[in-house]
């Protein structure tokens, strides 16, 4: 499904510039459940921008669906990112100013899905992650968990092919982030492919494959250094 | 503190320059319009001239009872000998007349001009200092006092003192030489700029068979301005003056001869302005100063709304700060003071950017004010206002921000942060629903002039000619000669110049119970005017001397035993109720100290005045004597030929007398080119308060842009593309012009219609201008914040959330 091949990135600031991928080349497979670990500032985060189409690498190739992503215009990565892709972040990045029910409804109005089957696809999805009765709370309103749960939610509400997660569980307790990890589970299971960077490495065993990385590139082998 | 203050209000204005440019700019423009309007206020109401002669009163009359209608600042000429006669001993009475009907034939010698006359009781230069003449230069029976530029054309570089002027034909001496009135001075606001000032018995003498002093019936003949002064170190007020003359119209003022047939006509009582000197009014008796003033205001508005939504912006992107000024032992109060202090810095550089901006056009303003400006520096009103615009705005600007920014929390996240955004939004639509409201009204304005334009060039291809002779001279030779000529197709007279100044009103009612007076305007023609003038007859028949009733009214004014024939207008027959024309033929009129009225025929509406005056249509009666204008249609194939003739006719009939002959096309586009003026004033102010307007969008675009870039980062994650980011950004600020826009409409469509009713032809009422506006006003917001909208739809989303 993804297919990176010599992949840089760097990152200039007036004071210097920094290498956050060095010649990545990585393929993920259609339904693949895969865990990307390393110290912070190894690029891994960068990766997931990557692949989720929201940064573009400054050399490289990469591929998705055999869709060759580098050349495409921003509206076209957009309707990508729209139709078959869905993010969950370590803080969340929900919509303070909207409701629980419209933050998850958002990439379905994006997508012009008709009003009756967005209300109906959005009650699914909040019940499928426990949220149906606070619909109409604002983010404010809820704990970590539940807010993490209802961004999870709003990756999911579009049935994406592909689930990025950036350390989904990072900034929950180990309960809540168990939650989490069990629902990334059960989609992984219903067939989606899952890309998911943690620093924990009991969450990342339970993706199928684990991948490395340090300096901007990727550990062969999987040779890991526990932090 | 106040050094730590004044630097860290110099830090953040720095900090945020774009934001900081904006709101000097924006307040500098508020600050200048309000400058210019209450300075042209001054000027127009003669606040600056009032300033020296506090202790002289205008007198202005009041009507009570019947319709109600503003002071009028004119009064009879009939008022200050009847104040004489009341008034103790020591108290000043003098009167002062405008240029009365346009300028005055002069002579002097070989020399034949027309000037501005003024006329004036001998006390007039006691009260009113006149640098270079004595206070008894009008104290000598037909005494002149001239102004330098008037002695120089007549006289040349001659002395002038002690020569003899002929006015209207009657000789004067010049006792005085003037340079035009330094400001402050009343001449210069009342009188605009004149030529001669002339003893009053000049008036009285050149009026002896108009003006019978002895007549009570001639009060309301011919009006003057009225000037009272107690005497010195008296310590009187108006009001002390108003209790003198308590009951002063019962015992002065005629009710009208006719009052046995007619309803009671209005009472009248005369009055003391509590100022010194009448402001100008214009017809809705609303003063222009005050519209100004208005106009003003409304622009200071816009700068200090424009102020308060980016000031309140910032602080919300302060909270950090606060919270750690708060930690490290700041209260409220020092929080409130920082912020006062960073607002006082702005409105001072605001200021500082207004007195450049000022010295810079400072000549164009002289221009524009007619050099007037030492008048309006005189005027403490002028500088108490600018003050009050400043300390008011800065604290009105000021409070809110400032406020705010004491009450953010020293822990935990910012309360009710969308309360602030509806705050920024309304503000928002304040300024655009002001600016919305006087752009709607320059549009109207312009489509207004543009139907004013339309109506007063109409005379065809064969042009009119105006030919003015002096008032009770007899014009019948010159006019048979004037028929006399091959490419003359038509020669009419009435008693006002068509779309020239002078006209007199009245009121008419029918002969029904209860009915309503109509004021209408009122002019003495001779047979020949409305085939001169081009006008149709609806119904009837035209007034004619072969007719025994069609004649003026008796001269002694007393109740009439034979009815006036008249002509009225299908304006004034619609407004007493006669839609239909012929329904108005044989039907009686009357009106207040004229004999009764007979219609004998009805035109069709064709006003030869710009402005409404109140008047609801014409009313015409046939008096060869009195309509000293004589109005000559000539052949437009010949207009050369035939004005030469014109010329020689009247060389031949009035060789003494200077020809005053103009097209009255001409004579409307000088009347059009007050409203061209106008217009373009009014549109100066409306670009100056959208500049002002548009200067806060741009900067609550930057603020926006700012405070939005992690949810436009969000959105596009999960699937926004950067057009749906850009609509959502537009909206924004689309929303807020769109609902001021709506709010507007209806004080706009007040306010043009108003303006509208002024004149005697109405541009068609039409929804574009108010569409214009709304889509004027949303396409350049949207130019405005098209940038900085377009720059932060564009963000990587990645760039964003890496940064957090």
């Amino acid at each position: 499904m993804i297919t990176l091949s010599g992949l840089h990135k760097r990152y200039r600031t007036r004071e210097l510039e920094t290498t956050a991928l060095n010649d990545v080349s990585l393929a993920v497979g259609k339904g693949e459940f895969v865990a990307v670990m390393g110290v912070s500032g190894c690029g891994k985060s960068t990766l997931l921008n990557i692949i989720g189409m929201i940064d573009r690498p400054d050399a490289g190739s990469y591929q998705f669906d055999h869709i060759e992503v580098t050349s495409l215009t921003e509206a076209a990565r957009a309707r990508l990112r729209r139709d078959r892709l869905g993010y969950i972040f370590q803080n969340f990045n929900l919509l303070e100013e909207l409701s629980v029910f419209a933050n998850v409804e958002l990439p379905l109005l994006y997508r012009r899905v008709p009003k009756d089957e967005r209300r109906r696809r959005v009650r699914e999805v909040l019940e499928l992650v426990g949220l149906q009765a606070r619909a109409r709370h604002r983010p404010g309103q809820l704990s970590g968990g539940q807010q993490q749960r209802v961004a999870v939610a709003r990756a999911v509400v579009t049935d994406p092919e592909l689930i990025l997660a950036d350390e989904p569980t990072g900034n929950l307790d180990s309960a809540n982030g168990e939650d989490v990890m069990q629902m990334l589970q059960t989609l992984h299971e219903q067939g989606a492919t899952i890309v998911m960077v943690t620093h924990s490495p009991s969450h990342a065993a339970r993706a199928g494959r684990i991948i490395a990385m340090r300096d901007g590139l990727i550990v062969p082998n999987n040779t890991l250094e526990v932090v | 503190m106040l050094r730590h203050n004044f630097a860290a209000a110099l830090r953040q204005l720095w900090r945020n320059r774009a934001a900081t440019l904006l709101n000097l700019i924006g307040l500098a423009i508020g600050l200048g319009c309000f400058v210019f309007a209450d300075g042209t206020a001054s000027d127009l109401s003669g606040r600056g001239a009032a300033a020296a002669y506090r202790n002289v009163f205008l007198m202005v009359e009041r009507q009570t009872g019947g319709a109600s209608a503003p002071d009028n600042p004119g009064t009879s000429v009939l008022l200050a000998p009847a104040l004489r006669a009341e008034l103790p001993a020591g108290y000043r009475v003098a009167r002062m007349m405008a240029p009365f009907m346009g300028k005055t034939a002069v002579r002097a010698d070989n020399t034949k001009l027309f000037m501005q006359v003024s006329y004036a009781d001998a006390d007039l230069p006691r009260m009113f200092a006149l640098p270079g003449a004595s206070p008894d230069a009008l104290a000598e029976p037909f005494s002149l006092v001239l102004s330098k530029a008037a002695a120089t054309r007549l006289f040349g570089a001659g002395p002038a003192i002690g020569r003899t002027l002929a006015i209207n034909g009657i000789d004067a001496t010049v006792t005085a030489v003037i340079v035009p009135p330094p400001a402050p001075s009343p001449f210069r606001s009342m009188t605009g700029d004149f030529d001669i000032l002339a003893s009053w018995d000049i008036f009285e003498k050149t009026n002896a068979g108009l003006v019978n002093p002895s007549n009570p019936n001639n009060w309301f003949d011919f009006y003057a301005s009225t000037y009272v002064a107690p005497p010195p170190g008296g310590g009187q007020s108006a009001a002390d003056l108003d209790a003198r003359l308590a009951g002063f119209g019962d015992r002065h003022i005629p009710k009208s001869s006719n009052s046995a047939i007619f309803l009671a006509t209005p009472g009248y009582s005369m009055l003391s302005t509590g100022a010194n000197m009448a402001v100008r009014t214009d017809i809705t008796g609303i003063p222009a100063s005050t519209i100004l003033d208005v106009l003003g205001i409304m622009i200071l508005a816009t700068a200090a709304a424009n102020y308060i939504n980016l000031a309140t912006a910032q602080v919300l992107a302060r909270a950090r700060e606060v919270r750690i000024r708060r930690i490290i032992g700041a209260t409220a109060t020092d929080l409130l003071r920082q912020h006062a202090i960073e607002t006082s810095v702005i409105i001072a550089g605001a200021c500082i950017l207004l007195a450049l901006l000022a010295a810079l056009l400072l000549p164009l303003a002289g221009v524009l004010l007619g050099g007037n400006l030492r008048v309006i520096a005189a005027d403490r009103l002028f500088w108490l206002h600018l003050g009050l615009a400043v300390l008011l705005t800065a604290f009105i600007a000021g409070i809110y921000p400032a406020l705010l920014f004491a009450s953010l929390p020293a822990t935990g996240p910012v309360q009710g942060r969308r309360s602030y955004s509806w705050v920024r939004s309304a503000l928002t639509g304040l300024q655009f629903a002001s600016a919305a409201i006087l752009l709607i009204f320059v549009l109207v304005a312009n489509q207004q002039n543009r139907a004013l334009k339309q109506a007063g060039f109409s005379s065809g291809s064969d042009p009119v000619v105006a030919i003015e002779s002096d008032p009770g001279s007899s014009m019948g030779s010159f006019r048979a000669a004037l028929r006399a000529i091959p490419e003359v197709r038509s020669v009419g007279a009435a008693q006002y110049t068509p779309w020239g100044a002078g006209e007199s009103w009245d009121q008419v009612r029918r002969d029904l119970p209860g009915a309503q007076p109509i004021t209408n305007t009122i002019v003495a023609v001779n047979e020949d005017y409305f085939p001169t003038m081009g006008i149709k007859l609806l119904a009837g028949r035209e007034l004619s001397p072969l007719h025994g009733g069609d004649g003026p009214p008796p001269a002694d004014g007393s109740i009439a035993t034979h009815v006036i024939n008249v002509m009225i207008d299908r304006e004034l027959a619609g407004n007493l109720g006669w839609q239909n024309p012929a329904d108005a033929i044989g039907q009686p009129l009357y009106m207040p100290d004229t004999g009764p009225m007979r219609i004998v025929g009805v035109t069709e509406s064709r006003p030869t005045s710009v402005v409404v005056f109140g008047s609801r249509g014409g009313l015409y009666w046939l008096d060869p004597g009195l309509s000293r204008v004589t109005l000559v249609r000539i052949d437009g194939a010949h207009i050369s030929a035939a004005l030469a003739q014109i010329d020689a006719a009247w060389d031949a009939a009035a060789p003494l007398a200077p020809e005053k002959r103009e097209f009255i096309d001409d004579i409307f586009a000088s009347a059009y080119q007050y409203f061209t003026g106008f217009t373009l004033i009014v549109s100066t102010l409306v670009a100056l308060a959208l500049l002002v307007a548009l200067a806060g969008l741009a900067g609550m675009a930057l603020e926006v842009a700012r405070s939005r870039q992690r949810e436009v980062a969000i959105r596009k994650m999960v699937g926004a593309s950067t057009w749906d980011a850009a609509r959502l950004l537009l909206w924004q600020f689309a929303r807020p012009l769109l609902i001021a826009n709506l709010v507007a409409w209806p004080l706009a469509f007040a306010v043009t219609q108003g303006y509208r009713s002024l004149f005697t032809v109405h541009a068609p009422a039409s929804f574009w201008p108010f569409l214009a506006a709304l889509c004027g006003t949303l396409a350049i917001a949207g130019l405005t914040v098209a940038g900085e909208t377009w720059r932060t739809a564009r963000l990587s989303p990645a760039e964003v959330l890496r940064a957090e």
